[in-house]
């Protein structure tokens, strides 16, 4: 499974049940999820993916889409 | 767990941890399909007609269904048309107490405005569920008005079990949340809360009242706009939390000890890892603990920023399983689950649960009539006196306060949600 099929995998079956068929890899999670749900999100990125998220970087290009979350996953890790 | 939380409650005077989800409704709907519905919904849910059994020493209670048997819909004609007249009927009925023992654990009612209109309530103990199952219930409610009489109705979900529930999360992750449990000091030992709340516990039966705030969906994208810039996404649950802070300083009850802390529990929807799109009657919320101090409530923008770190921080050093330490607690002997019920119940916080609601899931109609409006009413047990949801509809945000006058004066409810929303907005 590529980045984006198990980040979409997570996202649908952990924070949007039942929203499964609206997710698609460019579409806006902060409009489809709760801001709760993001931070949740984001804690289970850095331990999933042993990264550490800055506060600075908690914002839209970097977390407002599958696509955008595993570009800057990709850019973590790379850094890292 | 829960029935326990509504004995504590009940013990303490008040009618329990009762819960509603209101449906306000453009036009009228028709009644046969809707009882034939519930009908098939309590066929598939025995749970919503069973009762709880109170027990001996070792456990709180047990379930005892009813096969066959079905929840109520009332159906009601109010006098006026407008929200304060279902208002009026929603308090009157949260103010009742609920004998688990022996009626069912919710009931359905169905308000007719003499200007045409339809509202549903679903009114019903918390613990049969909690509100992040109310959406897909409703949504459910919805497809089975809609489907066929005579086409079979879609299979129910497995009966769910708590010890499989608990299966779901690693061994690891349970036994971190065990652990935290123990040692994780609560946030009130930092100081005393500061709370709209008198401090004399009120004790006996007291009548409800309903306050109710919209903010419509063009000032909310403005404000989530002005949280984006001060905090790089749009994290409108710490920016409200920051703004309603901030009004209980301003309208606390008495002056705040200079050690006093804002105190609330942030509710969580816990749905299991691997739980894909099924409906789950039952209760799947966590609670996670977060505060400041009366200086950091000085600056919003600073307040949201502090918040949202902390919440982040928890997240990352607790697990996100606050349920779970509940479980722990509720898996060991009766007296030890009354402590932390009784903790939560009874020590001062300023809000005890933060719940912010995303109503998503009921969507523009229900049985084929567009819902005008969607909320949550809670039981006043936050602290005991007082509850405040903020629920999100179609891009509006819809407060719904619920309070005893005797422990919140109407003036500074009143005073205290216009300072919310003037905060929040500017």
């Amino acid at each position: 499974m590529n980045l984006n099929a198990e980040l979409r995998s997570t996202i649908t079956t952990r924070f949007m049940p039942g929203r499964a068929a609206s997710l698609t890899d460019d579409a806006d999670l902060f409009l489809l999820m709760d801001s709760l749900d993001v931070i949740r999100l984001v804690t289970h990125l850095e331990k999933t993916y042993r990264v550490e998220v800055d506060d600075s970087e908690m914002i839209a290009d970097n977390l407002s889409s599958v696509t955008r979350i595993a570009a800057f996953l990709e850019r973590k890790r790379a850094s890292a | 767990m829960m029935f326990g939380a509504h004995q504590v409650l009940r013990r303490m005077g008040y009618p329990g941890f009762v819960n509603q989800i209101v449906v306000e409704l453009a036009g009228r709907i028709d009644v046969t399909p809707l009882r034939r519905a519930i009908d098939r919904l309590c066929h598939r849910y025995p749970v919503l007609a069973a009762r709880i059994v109170p027990d001996g020493l070792i456990r709180w209670a047990y379930w005892s269904f009813r096969p066959g048997e079905v929840v109520d819909l009332h159906e009601a004609d109010l006098d006026a048309p407008g929200r304060d007249p279902v208002m009026a009927y929603a308090q009157q009925i949260l103010a009742i107490p609920f004998d688990l023992s022996r009626e069912n654990p919710a009931s359905f009612h169905l308000l007719h405005s003499p200007d045409g209109r339809d509202t549903l309530i679903l009114h019903f103990e918390h613990a049969v569920m909690d509100s992040n199952a109310l959406d897909s219930l409703i949504l459910e409610l919805d497809s089975l008005i809609r489907c066929d009489d005579h086409a079979d109705p879609p299979p129910a979900p497995e009966p769910d079990d708590i010890r499989n529930y608990l299966k779901r999360f690693p061994f690891r992750t349970r036994l971190s949340a065990i652990f935290r449990t123990r040692t994780d000091p609560p946030p009130w030992r930092n100081g005393p809360a500061v709370t709209l709340v008198s401090r004399t516990l009120l004790l006996g039966p007291r009548p409800y009242r309903i306050a109710f705030r919209e903010v419509p969906a063009s000032t909310l994208a403005a404000v989530n706009a002005r949280i984006t810039k001060a905090c790089g996404y749009p994290n409108l649950s710490m920016g409200l939390l920051a703004s309603i802070f901030r009004a209980i300083l301003e309208h606390v009850a008495e002056p705040p000890h200079r050690f006093g802390r804002l105190i609330t529990h942030i509710g969580f929807n816990l749905r299991p890892p691997d739980e894909g799109d099924t409906t789950s009657v039952r209760n799947i919320a966590t609670v996670m603990p977060i505060d400041a101090s009366i200086d950091e409530a000085a600056d919003r923008d600073g307040l949201l920023k502090t918040l949202s770190r902390r919440l982040r921080d928890r997240l990352k050093r607790q697990v996100d399983l606050g349920l779970l330490q509940l479980v722990y607690w509720h898996s060991r002997r009766i007296w030890f689950v009354r402590f932390p019920l009784k903790t939560l119940f009874m020590k001062r916080q300023s809000l005890n649960y933060g719940c912010f609601n995303s109503i998503i899931a009921p969507g523009a109609t229900f049985a084929g009539v567009p819902i005008e409006a969607a909320y949550h009413v809670a039981s006043t047990s936050s602290p005991p006196g007082l509850s405040l949801l903020a629920n999100r509809f179609q891009g509006r945000l819809l407060f719904t306060a619920v309070y005893v006058p005797d422990a919140v004066p109407p003036s500074r409810m009143e005073a205290f949600l216009d300072r919310l929303i003037s905060d929040f907005t500017a």
